[in-house]
Order: C-alpha cells, then structure tokens, then sequence
C-alpha cells in the first residue's frame, strides 16, 4: 500500500511573510483614499461655497474685516498653493485657528478624540458579537418561529433613526428610572466609572442600529453557510447542527460581512456623530456640528479631513481582519493565483 | 453488519427513493450506481440520518441489529465519525477553507474522546496521513487551498477513517477528481478497506469505476432498487434492460480485482 | 417582431401571494404618505394658530398629538413637517434612480474591464457617508434642503448603480439578447427596451429602500440643525426642539417621532417585501 509519500504544493508560507505584503498593500490603497478625499474635501469646501472669507465672516461684517481674514488666511494665493499648505500645515500639526472663538484647531481636535474614540470602539466591542450570537441564532431557526421574531426585531431596529433612539432611551433610563445620565462626558483619566457611566446610553443607542443592521447580514451569511458541505461533513464527523455553526460557519460567515464593513464603519461614524450632539459629548462629532453650524469652513475642513482618517483606519483594520479570517486572500499574494 | 430495510425517503408526499432490502456485511465492499437523480445519495445520507431540510425517511436501517432511523440525535452524533465515516464528493467543498487541515483531522479525535493530549493526538494524525500517504508535518499545517485535489480527498479519507469505522460511506469520492487521480484514490480506498477489514459503500454514477473495487454491485434508477448482486454476476450476466444499457453506457475500464 | 419588450416568462420571476411585508409596508408607508398629502388640503388645525396659554399638553380630544411649545396642535405641525422630508427624499430618489439605473445600464453595456472599475467606483461611493457630505455642503453653502438633495443624491445614485449593475449584466447575457443583436439592434436600444424592463421589479424595490433611508438621513440632518430652516417646519426639527422638553412633554418626542419610524419602517418593509415577491432568486440573499 505504502505509495510515494506526497507533499503539498507549493510549500505553504508562513503566516506572517503574506500577512506583511497584504498590509502593505491596505496601507497603500489607505494612503491614496486619504489623498483623493483631502482633494474632495477641498474642493467641497473651498470652491462650491463661494467666497471663503465671507462665510466665515459672516453676513455682518464689515468689508474691511473680510479682507483682512483673507489675508491671513491667505485665500489670495492661487488655489493648489493653498491646497498643499493646507495639508503640510496638516502633517506638522498647524491647524490653524477658530475664527469665532479663537481656539487653537490642532489643540482642540486633539481634545476630542478620546470622547468620539470611547464611542465608536465601545460600540463596535459591543455590537459585534451580538451581532454574530444573534444572527447565527436566527440562521438556525430560519424556519421556525422564533428566527422569524429575531429577524422582524431587526428590520424594527434599522428603522430607528438613532437620534430618536436616543432620545427614547434618554427618557427611559435618564428621566423615569434616573439611573444614567443624560448628557455630558466623563474623561477616563478622571473617573473610570463615571466614564463608563456616562458612555452607556450612547453606546447602546449606537449598537442597537449597528446590531439590528450587523445581524441580518450574518443570518443571511450563515444560511449561505449552513448549506456548505463542511458543514455536513462536521456533522458527518458527529458534530450537532449547532456545534457545526460555531465552530465552522462563523468564521466563514464573518468574511461577507468584512465586505460589507466599509459601508457600516460609514454609518457607524455618521451615527456617532449624531449620538455625540444628543448626548452632548465633546467629541468630534459634537466639534463638527458647531463649527458647521458656525461656517467655520477652516476648522470643517480639517475636522472632515481628521474624521476621513479615521473611517479609512477603521477600514484598514477591516481588511486586516479579512485576512486574518480568510487564508485564501493571503495566499493569493504569494502564489500569485 | 448493516440492513436497510423497507427504507422509503420522501420530500412531503413525493417518494425520492425506496428500497425494500439491502444489506452490506462486515468487511464487504459494496457499488451503488445510478445516474443523477436516481436517489443513491439519498439512500446513503440517510443511513447517518443526515439528509437535507424538509426530506424525511421512513424504515429501518439496522447497523449491528440497531435501527439507526429512529435513533436520537446525540446517539447519532456518537455512532457519525466513530462507528460510520464518510467521504464527501467534493474534497474543496468538504474541507473548511478557513481553518487548517490539523485542527479539521483533531477535530474528529476529539469528538470522540479518542486521545486526549496533544502529543497524543498529534502522533495519531502523522499516523493517519501516513497512511493515507500524505507528507504529515506539512500537511497539518497547511490550508486546504493549498494541497492539490487529490492531497485534499486523501484527507478527506484520513479524517473519515480516523476513528476506525466499521463502515466507510463514499459518496462519489472520485468525481470531482482528475482522471489521473481518480485511479490511485480507488486504489487507496481498496488498501484501507481490506487492511482494517472496513465495510465500504462506494455511491457512483459510473459503472467502470465501481467495479474496479467492490465485491457487490447495487443497481439504482428513479429512486427504486433494479438489481443487486455479487458483482461478476451482475456485469457477467446482467438480468434488467436497464442493467444492461448502463453496462453498454460504460467505457470499460480493465481492473483486476486485487485480493 | 422585436418591438416588444421581451419579458421572462412569469414562471420564471416566480410571483405568488403578496408577502405579509408588503401589505405591512404599504399600509404603513401609505399611512403616513397619505396623511402628509392630506396636508395640502386640510389639518385639524390651522398651520399659522398657536396659543401660547395652552402649550406643550399632552393628547387630548381637541389636539390628537397634543401641543408642541408654541401652543401649535402637534399633529397639524407633523403633518406639514412630513412636506419637507418626503419632497427632500423625493427628489433626492428620483435623481438617485434615474442616473443610477443609467450609470448601471451603461457600465453593463461595457467592457468588463471598465465595468469592474465602475463597480469599483459604485463601491467607493457607497462607502461615503452622506450625512458627512451633507454637513461640509451645509458649511460651504449653508443649511437648508439644497445642500441636503445635493448629499442625498450624491449617496444614492452609487448605491442604485451598485445593486443593478450585476442583473443587468445577467440579463445582457441572455439568448434573446443575442437574437436581438443579430437582428441589428444597437447596444442602446437593446438596454433600453430588453434589460431595462426586465431589472424594471429591482428599479422599484431600490426606490422603495432609498426613501425608507432618505427620510432617515434627511430626519436626522433636520434634527442636528443643517436641514431646512424656521419658519418651514420639518419632523427632525421638530424633535430637536422636543429635546429639552423631554421630561415634561415626553408626547412631542414620541408621537411625531413615531410617525417618522413608521415612515422609515414602511418604506423598508415595502422594499424587502416587494424583493422576496418579484424577485425570490435573489431575496433568499436576504441582504440590502
């Protein structure tokens, strides 16, 4: 019986040689998103509007005064200069200032970052295994009643704009029952439990849309799943129907979903946003707001370019992911097909 | 050893298959041909009691004088792997692309409580792909994607085998393999089934391929028995038309059977 | 003999009984459309009357929705705030579709490398959160519905191409086509009259969902601050100015909030209900 002893073909690299081009490639592909979307947000910002230095001036003011913002704000120059001294005043740290209240824009996005950061990890640390746990439960139950339930809850919950959502449970948990508050931030550094406290309704608010949005995908991925034959074959070994899933669906399940993360690392930034202004978070997001509202077209600028990056990077770590969960991305690297 | 009997799959009120009696004795290789639809995959997938939503079967399938059909699924989940192995058609579907082929062939030792430490189990797994012919330390370590279609049935094989069943289910093991593979993968099952004196089912659409290795040969069309016998008998002097045709259908492929 | 429209057999789309989501959906959608149409026409009471004595009171027989904090009926106040959030969404749907459906026609049409890198595009765009992009045109050109059709459309019309590009290219492969084709049929032509109406049931399934999420982000732009301004009232608003009321008026959060998930809801049920009924192949995917 003993025939040649076969080895596989080729020899299989290890993890970290394919993991480290795949990177670099992400990084890459990050590197000219972030590019193109500081030549967007330019664009946007500086030539749709009109006159800069009179929307940020104001209505009110003073032709004499207008000028002067332009000139030191330089909008005088031509238009890619100012372009590139805005992204080289980026990269060493010059944001610039406020022209209403006067702050230091670099100093006071640096401020906001812990608060919005807090939120969306939070959140996504919550929402995700919530997610799986309930749509891998509404995959196997697809047929029954109860997925039924579990997939009618869902379609209620991407139905519920988040800041309603909000407000609701703001109502519930802050008003009637008092035990949370309803606005304002607790810095960790201050007091870990108070942060924490002050972290739960927006979270909440945040992950029920995430979770309702989350786990229809991972139903849908799991049922695709659930007919795949290792599935049977795990069964096939004596594993139950449910042990199977576990161990061998969610894993495979999770990689469509990876797909769709950009679209929800968008709408998850987009909803933190809107969680921050309601629950008064000094965040970015209630930065952003502000200053929008103000027409401080020098600090959305930047704030848009410093929200960019942080989508892209959430995007990054998505990819990673992808490629930690599926071997075949990697591989395709190495062997080159 | 096993004993289908009276053995009726049904999808709501439409009959798929039905089989009045069939047996397989301890050791003994048995073919079932039939075209695509003929209800052989069925019949098979219901002896473990792992047939698709909304298909039901009725009957006994008696495995050691115990009828599997109306067993609980936890007795199920002990005799699938341990007592019964199967090998799947599709090698690249059966394996889960995203974990390596280590934990998938541990995975089956495990269930089973047949090592517990991992040295143990480790030693094991280089002792099954050994015997399945496959290079073991790098094979373990590796992703399905990256063994050839063969390599990969050859662990389909080992995994099946590594409980030590008293009957290994193939259902079409071959087909989805290339030509040149197909012959040493037969051979190799043949190797396995008379060293460890394992019942073989082997499920195919073609008839050369079945009688290259099985002792018996079951015929199979629209869901209902047509001819079974010992298989000289049943390619020597076949007693249906239908038998026959199949047999003319078939490119004949020169085996001697190997003792 | 090649003036018809050729549709795929019926046998093949698969219609049965209208699913339980649709009839839902539209009863829900339909309510709330029709009561923000009804607008034009009547409210309980008056849009211009506001009586400051009676402010922020709960429901009752005279206010069904009760007063907001101006003395002004609730209910009437919802029903012409929905004006602005269905026209918004309205028109943001239509540009959405209508260069959507081209773009994705015209990316079928072509070759595939430049239809993948269309796809790529589409995908791209997707990804772009619209409520970002509304707040940067807020800043340049200032809030009000322009900049908020601007952002909205912007979104949509990647999302619409994205989701028909793929069966618009099966379609394209069909035999018919190629029959068409050697008849002498122009590349347009055989979009416009053979694929088109052949995608025609996901047209209107992508529409149902773009309004479900149009009203959503137009709410919450409203809300925030960036939509449209006093004196045009508009359902975002409206709860932004519920907010700090909250604990002694909780009615004028809830009631015309809730008619703004029942909107969203409706539009959404409408969507997935209309794609299990006109399209089951597809539906068993089960995802937007």
């Amino acid at each position: 019986m003993g025939a040649v002893a076969f080895g596989p073909t080729p020899p299989p690299s290890p993890i970290g040689e394919s993991m480290f081009r795949y990177l670099l490639k992400s990084l890459a592909l990050l590197g000219v998103s972030a590019v193109l979307g500081s030549l967007v947000i330019f664009m946007l910002l500086r030539t749709v509007g009109g006159d800069v230095a009179n929307i940020i001036a104001g209505t009110k003011a003073s032709p004499e005064t207008v000028n002067a913002l332009r000139e030191s704000l330089g909008l005088n120059r031509p238009l890619w200069e100012q372009y590139f001294g805005w992204l080289g005043g980026f990269i060493t740290g010059d944001f610039g200032t406020s022209y209403a209240a006067g702050y230091a824009i670099g100093s006071e996005i640096a401020r906001r970052v812990e608060p919005t950061l807090a939120l969306t990890m939070g959140t996504l640390v919550v929402s995700i295994p919530i997610a799986l746990a309930i749509g891998t439960y509404a995959a196997l139950n697809h047929r029954r009643v109860r997925g039924l339930v579990v997939d009618a809850t869902a379609q209620v919950g991407i139905g519920l704009p988040p800041f309603f959502l909000a407000l609701v449970l703001v109502l519930l948990f802050s008003l009637q029952l008092g035990w949370l508050p309803a606005t304002g931030y607790v810095y960790f550094a201050d007091d870990p439990i108070g942060h924490f406290r002050s972290l739960a309704l927006p979270i909440t608010a945040l992950s029920i849309g995430v979770v309702a949005n989350l786990s229809r995908f991972v139903r849908s991925a799991m049922i695709e799943q659930l007919g795949e034959d290792y599935i049977r074959m795990a069964r096939a070994k004596g594993r139950t129907l449910r042990g199977a899933a576990v161990v061998h669906g969610v894993r495979n399940a999770a990689i469509p979903l990876v797909s769709v993360s950009a679209v929800q690392v968008a709408t998850l930034v987009t909803g933190a946003v809107i969680v921050e202004n309601v629950f008064v978070l000094p965040g970015l997001g209630r930065l952003l707001l502000t200053s929008v509202l103000g027409r401080e077209v020098i600090v959305v600028q930047s704030l848009m370019l410093v929200i960019l990056l942080f989508i892209l990077v959430l995007n990054l770590f998505a990819d990673v992911i992808y490629g930690i969960l599926d071997p075949r991305i990697r591989g395709r690297e190495v062997s080159g097909g | 050893m096993l004993e289908l009997r009276n053995l009726r799959i049904k999808s709501g009120h439409k009959v798929l298959s039905d089989i009045p009696t069939l047996t397989v004795a301890p050791g003994e290789r048995l073919g079932i041909v039939g075209e695509s639809g003929s209800g052989k995959t069925l019949t098979v997938m219901s002896i473990i009691s792992l047939l698709p939503e909304g298909i039901s079967a009725t009957g006994e399938v008696l495995f050691h004088g115990d009828n599997l059909l109306g067993m609980t699924e936890r007795r199920l989940q002990d005799i699938r792997g341990k007592r019964v192995g199967v090998v799947f058609q599709d090698p690249s579907r059966a394996l889960n692309p995203t974990m390596k082929i280590g934990r998938q062939l541990a995975e089956v030792l495990r269930l089973h409580g047949e090592s517990t430490s991992r040295d143990d189990i480790r030693n094991k797994m280089l002792k099954l792909l050994k015997q399945v012919s496959l290079d073991a330390p790098a094979v373990i370590n590796s992703y399905p994607h990256e063994l050839s279609g063969g390599q990969q049935q050859r662990v389909v094989i080992a995994i099946a085998m590594a409980c030590g069943p008293d009957l290994l289910i193939a259902d079409e093991p071959t087909t989805a393999l290339d030509v040149t593979v197909q012959k040493s993968i037969l051979e190799l099952l043949l190797c396995l089934c008379s060293e460890n004196n394992m019942g073989l089912i082997f499920v195919s659409h073609n008839l050369g391929v079945v009688q290259s290795i099985c002792d018996r040969i079951a015929v199979m069309y629209q869901g209902a028995l047509v001819e079974v016998g010992p298989a000289k008998v049943i390619l020597g002097s076949p007693q249906e038309q239908y038998t026959r045709d199949l047999i003319a259908a078939s490119p004949s492929i020169p085996q001697a059977k190997e003792g | 003999m090649d003036n018809e429209p050729q549709k795929l057999a019926r046998a093949e789309r698969g219609r049965g009984q209208i699913p339980l989501q649709v009839i839902l959906g539209g009863i829900f959608a339909g309510f709330v459309v029709g009561a923000v149409l009804l607008s034009f026409v009547w409210t309980p009471w008056g849009p211009e009357f506001f009586d400051v004595s009676n402010r922020l009171t709960g429901p009752s027989a005279s206010h069904w929705f009760g007063t907001d904090h101006l003395g002004r009926d609730l209910l009437t106040m919802t029903m012409l705030g929905g004006r602005a959030s269905l026209s918004i969404t309205l028109i943001s749907t239509a540009i959405g579709a209508i260069f959507g459906v081209l773009l994705a026609l015209g990316a079928a049409g072509a070759p595939p490398p430049i239809a993948a890198s269309l796809a790529r595009l589409a995908d791209i765009g997707i990804a772009l959160p619209s409520i970002l992009i509304a707040l940067a045109l807020a800043t340049a050109l200032g809030p009000g519905s322009g900049s908020m059709i601007i952002a909205i459309s912007v979104w949509f019309v990647p999302v619409t191409a994205r989701v028909l590009i793929g069966p618009a290219r099966q379609v394209l492969a069909l035999d018919f086509i190629e029959a068409s084709r050697s008849q002498g049929r122009g590349q347009f032509f055989i979009l416009l009259r053979h694929v088109m109406p052949n995608i025609a049931p996901l047209i209107i399934v992508q529409i149902s969902i773009m309004f479900g999420a149009g009203v959503l982000i137009e709410s919450s732009l409203s809300f925030l601050g960036v939509g449209v301004q006093p004196p045009i009232p508009s359902w975002g608003r409206t709860l932004s100015e519920a907010q700090p009321l909250l604990s002694v008026a909780p009615h004028y959060l809830l009631l015309p909030g809730a008619v703004i998930v029942v909107a969203i809801l409706g539009f959404n049920l409408l969507g997935d209900g209309l794609r299990v009924w006109l399209d089951p192949q597809q539906s068993r995917r089960g995802t937007d």
